[in-house]
């Protein structure tokens, strides 16, 4: 008898245990999952990220990066782990973009609770310095009168970006594609493409170091690190499309504790450590929680929607 | 500028600071001589623990954790025959070998030596040549960085271990474990059957720990008897002063190609060492002793991936552009030290930077102080019983393999690569031109793809001047012969008119 009561009592904690951890959430550590490399902006801001919730919550929040194949080995990790809080996730444009132009991309934005935005880069592109294309004005009548004439390097889902503002402008450079942000730039300053599709972030250092020129943004406001850059609809070309770094969870999760980890988010963007960091790394603090932020999304995944199809095409 | 690099050096008197680096390169040493734990990984780890310093100690540590973790992949290639990281496969070539003939010591003095020479002249270089050398990195672009990967490629003629086509099917399968997962160019999924893991592509860490741990613990696991072990000789460290002088121009050549090779964005401290070892081996007067144990060969490898490494700091404190993976990493630290890495660096903390080139060269003394001593109780290991040794080499392996990216699964791919390495061993099948195809498959698919792309699919176009020097070396091996013979004909011609006339 004592083994059925013994199993019994196991059965009967094993039913209790998942009610009372939602209820004291957090009790244990937290595993936030990077699905990029170290030393790009992801890990960067996640790690920034997860000494402040380690701070905020009392609990460990051990940065996990699960790389390799454009986030798909993290992003799928991460979307189906146990929804209980205990796994959280960076998510970013990629996870927006990607299902649209990848095969078989193992999880969208669908497989998360979007927890909360922390911060969204416009995204532009940039010259090199001693070039003598000056404006975006420059660089579509060049595109246009030879489409053959000019190269654009791309990383990742800046593909979308560049097709978007493809077709804005009615220009159709030859799009390069490159595996991270500092080779597209590095080939920009080298001469060996016309221009990149890069973010504020991205380019900051560059620019302020008169190496790189950025034309424009795509995007509704101008960037707050480099004020001086145009945005495309103020020269005529609307377009909203850019970059995010988020907080995701696993779908399903209790309410309980999206609302204690939209309260810890909440918080973190207010402290000045954390926006003091963010803004060492390149990156502007913009919070969104909620339904604004979910809308946000919606929007975000339309406009790459938008793109992919033209890539069809 | 010389009064700015004196400074630096004297800012790096303070007693704690040299504490301090001399436990970073410590430290480095572990994390590279952990097979599995590459020198970015170990740097991003310990990134975060230094933004309790300045700016200046902060990453003065990481760049002594960088230089060390450099070094120390060759420990593990020498004493137990795995290379720590890609860069250190070609030292296994030469260092196993004379470990297993009781020069375990002696491999790791040259070792030692060696990455210190190619380390501190690359700082050198560094130093005086940054600008020039940075801008001439930034006008390779993938034409070039194409041409320099089928240079690395040929190594696999002298990675082979005598059959060159059992080495050119090892590599050709290399290249096609490199095809498996997402391709660079446009991103779609190839050889993957749907599964998400394979999207991330095989781990490459996990196959070089797999192909090269497991086989030779299972080989030892063979031979373990209860029978009292051989005691392995651990021999001199310091090598003879006429080896260290027959040494010296390959050591010389092996910087020159370090520091370029790592300065260019393109490719690495891995293309670095193999570019050296084969060159090296071409032009050696023993070159049918490489991979058997000539010291020539570890002095190749190992000057050219420490040389490398520095060199990769170029464009990084000149231009602020990574020249690779764990250039990247740091540049991430210098933004949150509130640097901002680029050319304005120079202008605006020009004392910093002249500190961090005092720093590279101090570090590279420290690496050779810790190294000389170290060699001797680091070839210990071998005296250690099999039967304890092993299974912590295993240990340790599998925490290799799960650490990069820390996905379980990379341990049983490990596993498996590693029983697979079992029989290519019982085959005689060399396993390092699986890893030169893995590491420079993706490099030439890629830039080949982007330099057509440049060239609007001109194919005519696709060879630079630059380019088409490389090129030249790369194939010299095939078309040598024929060049030699035609030498001997126009030499032979006059002799046999004279016979005759």
């Amino acid at each position: 008898m004592t083994v059925r009561k013994s199993l019994g009592a196991l059965l009967a904690t094993s039913l209790l245990v998942p009610v009372t951890a939602f209820a004291d959430y957090p009790e244990r550590s937290i595993e936030l999952v990077i699905p990029f490399g170290q030393g790009g902006g992801n890990d960067l801001v996640g790690r920034a990220f997860s000494q402040s919730l380690a701070e905020y919550s009392g609990v460990d929040v051990l940065p996990v990066n699960r790389t390799g194949g454009s986030g798909a080995v993290g992003f799928h990790a991460a979307s189906s782990a146990r929804p209980d809080g205990y796994t959280i996730a960076m998510i970013n444009s990629s996870l927006v973009g990607n299902p649209h132009i990848i095969n078989g991309f193992p999880a969208s934005i669908d497989d998360f609770m979007p927890i909360c935005l922390l911060s969204a880069e416009p995204v532009g592109i940039a010259v090199s310095a001693s070039s003598d294309i000056e404006t975006l004005e420059d660089w579509v009548s060049i595109a246009q009168e030879d489409p053959d004439r000019l190269a654009l390097g791309y990383t990742s889902i800046g593909e979308l970006i560049a097709l978007s503002a493809g077709n804005v402008t009615d220009t159709d450079p030859t799009l390069i594609p490159y595996s991270g942000s500092g080779d597209s730039i590095t080939a920009v300053i080298g001469g060996h493409v016309d221009g990149a599709v890069v973010s504020d972030a991205e380019a900051y250092s560059q620019v302020q170091a008169d190496q790189l020129r950025m034309l424009t943004f795509f995007s509704d406001e101008r960037s707050k690190s480099l004020p001086d850059v145009p945005t495309s609809a103020e020269e005529g070309y609307p377009l909203d499309i850019g970059l995010f770094r988020a907080i995701g969870a696993p779908a399903g999760l209790p309410e309980d504790v999206e609302s204690y980890l939209i309260d810890a988010c909440t918080q973190i963007a207010q402290d000045e450590a954390f926006v003091e960091r963010m803004n060492r790394i390149g990156f502007n603090v913009q919070l969104r929680t909620g339904d604004d932020f979910k809308a946000w999304l919606t929007r975000q995944n339309e406009a790459f929607a938008t793109a992919a199809g033209l890539l069809e095409q | 500028m010389f009064e700015l690099l004196i400074q630096g050096f004297a800012s790096l008197l303070d007693p704690i600071l040299l504490l301090l680096l001399v436990g970073a390169v410590a430290i480095g040493i572990v994390v590279g001589a952990m097979p599995g734990i590459s020198p970015s990984l170990g740097v991003a780890i310990a990134s975060p623990l230094t933004f309790v310093f300045d700016p200046f100690t902060g990453i003065s540590c990481l760049l002594g954790i960088y230089i060390g973790a450099v070094f120390g992949g060759s420990i593990p290639a020498t004493v137990i025959g795995i290379p720590g990281s890609a860069m250190a496969v070609t030292t296994v070539f030469d260092g196993y070998p004379m470990g297993r003939k009781g020069q375990a010591g002696l491999a790791l003095g040259l070792s030692t030596i060696s990455s210190f020479i190619g380390g501190v002249l690359a700082s050198l270089i560094l130093i005086v040549l940054a600008y020039p050398i940075s801008q001439f990195a930034l006008s390779l672009g993938p034409r070039e960085y194409c041409a320099i990967a089928v240079l690395a490629l040929m190594a696999v003629a002298s990675l082979s271990g005598g059959s060159f086509l059992k080495g050119a099917i090892a590599c050709l399968l290399g290249l096609f474990l490199a095809t498996v997962g997402l391709d660079e160019i446009n991103g779609q999924p190839r050889f993957t059957m749907g599964l998400p893991y394979l999207m991330g592509g095989i781990p490459f860490i996990a196959v070089i720990i797999g192909l090269f741990a497991i086989p030779e613990i299972m080989q030892r696991f063979e031979r373990i008897s209860h029978r009292t072990q051989p005691i392995v000789q651990v021999s001199k460290v310091l090598p003879s002063w006429p080896l260290l002088r027959r040494l010296i121009p390959a050591q010389l050549r092996s910087t020159g190609i370090g520091t370029i090779v790592g300065a260019i964005p393109g490719a690495g401290a891995d293309v670095a060492s193999l570019i050296s070892y084969s060159q090296g081996r071409n032009l050696s007067k023993y070159r049918e002793r490489f991979g058997s144990g000539e010291p020539e060969g570890i002095a190749c490898s190992e000057t050219a991936n420490s040389a490398s490494g520095v060199g990769a700091l170029i464009p990084l404190l000149t231009l602020g552009l990574p020249g690779g993976a764990v250039t990247a990493v740091i540049i991430g630290s210098f933004m949150i030290h509130g640097l901002q890495p680029g050319p304005l660096l120079m202008r605006d903390h020009a004392p910093l930077v002249y500190q961090f080139f005092a720093t590279t060269v101090i570090v590279n003394f420290i690496v050779l102080l810790i190294g000389l001593p170290g060699a001797k109780l680091f070839s210990r290991a071998l005296q250690v019983k099999e039967s304890i040794l092993l299974p912590i080499i295993l240990l340790i392996c599998i925490i290799g393999a799960y650490a990069l990216r820390n996905n379980p699964w990379d341990i049983l791919v490990m596993l498996g690569v590693g029983v697979f390495g079992y029989y290519m061993a019982k085959a005689g099948i060399p396993r390092a031109p699986i890893v030169i195809g893995m590491t420079l498959g993706p490099i030439i698919e890629s830039e080949i793809a982007r330099g057509l792309l440049i060239t609007r699919g001109n194919y005519l176009d696709f060879i630079t001047p630059i380019s088409a020097v490389i090129w030249a070396i790369a194939l010299l091996p095939l078309y040598w012969p024929l060049l030699r013979l035609a030498f001997r004909r126009i030499k032979a011609r006059p002799t046999y008119q004279n016979k005759h006339t």
